[in-house]
């Protein structure tokens, strides 16, 4: 069956609207955050997608390692792109919140330190990508750097349980928040809503890479054919 | 103000990757 692009983006906006009116409207004020975990509601998924795309993109670099095959690569490249985008907002609201809640939108917490740290590593990615000029020696080497430079996704991802944190944890006590009902509704619907628009996003930046990759291709050959 | 930032930034990629995919692929016709 042929994926159907304008329906699956028509169910990733009626998801996502459906998570805003849950998230802005129905769901109460949480016990302790107050109104504030409506920040939440948003700032989560948009976490859970930066380490999702980044998960894709070691996948895909491991198998590119693996067979060669160029659309590991591409699929590598487009989940890292979109990685350092989801990273931004994910530190952006993150600052909006802690500015909120703390009142500084920036006290090098762990939490906050290690996804800079982690966003650093894949900016690293690009200017690697961008360094090295044989297409080949370009998807190998890294290919290479995507799997090290993972290494700071569990980092982040472990960070409160590493270091002691104030951000806030999902878990029950402990300090952790108490979801419950509607809460838990609002933050499933905008989880749900965050992944299928990454995945709709994914594949216009996979389409975007195939096109270029097939553009630099004709050019080399026009190139070969003229000289 | 968290709302607005996530869903600019998104629907501003989005227009912009089909964007350069529109240019990438008259390019490749041309």
């Amino acid at each position: 069956m042929e994926f159907r692009d304008d329906i699956f983006l028509g169910i990733t906006a009626v998801v996502n609207a459906l998570a805003v009116y849950f998230a802005l409207f129905l769901s109460p004020a949480e016990v302790e955050m107050g109104e504030l975990v409506r920040v939440f509601y948003f700032h989560l998924p948009q976490a859970i997608v930066t380490y999702l795309t980044l998960v894709v993109s070691l996948v895909s670099a491991i198998l590119f390692l693996r067979t060669k095959a160029t659309k590991y690569d591409a699929i590598s490249e487009s989940a890292a792109f979109l990685g350092l985008i989801y990273g931004v907002i994910t530190l952006v609201s993150g600052a909006i919140w802690a500015n909120a809640a703390w009142g500084v939108y920036w006290n090098w917490d762990p939490r906050e330190t290690t996804t800079l740290v982690l966003w650093l590593a894949y900016v690293g990615y690009f200017f690697l990508r961008m360094s090295v000029e044989n297409p080949e020696r370009r998807s190998s080497v890294s290919a290479v750097y995507n799997v090290l430079a993972f290494l700071t996704v569990p980092l982040s991802y472990l960070s409160f349980i590493i270091w002691p944190s104030l951000h806030p944890r999902l878990a029950e006590g402990g300090g952790g928040l108490g979801l419950s009902g509607t809460m838990v509704q609002a933050l499933v619907l905008n989880i749900l809503g965050g992944i299928l628009f990454y995945v709709w996003l994914m594949r216009k930046a996979y389409g975007v890479r195939l096109i270029k990759d097939e553009l630099e291709t004709k050019i080399a050959e026009d190139a070969r054919i003229a000289g | 103000m968290v709302l607005g930032l996530v869903w600019v930034t998104l629907a501003g990629l989005s227009l912009w990757l089909i964007r350069v995919r529109s240019n990438l692929e008259s390019k490749l016709k041309g």
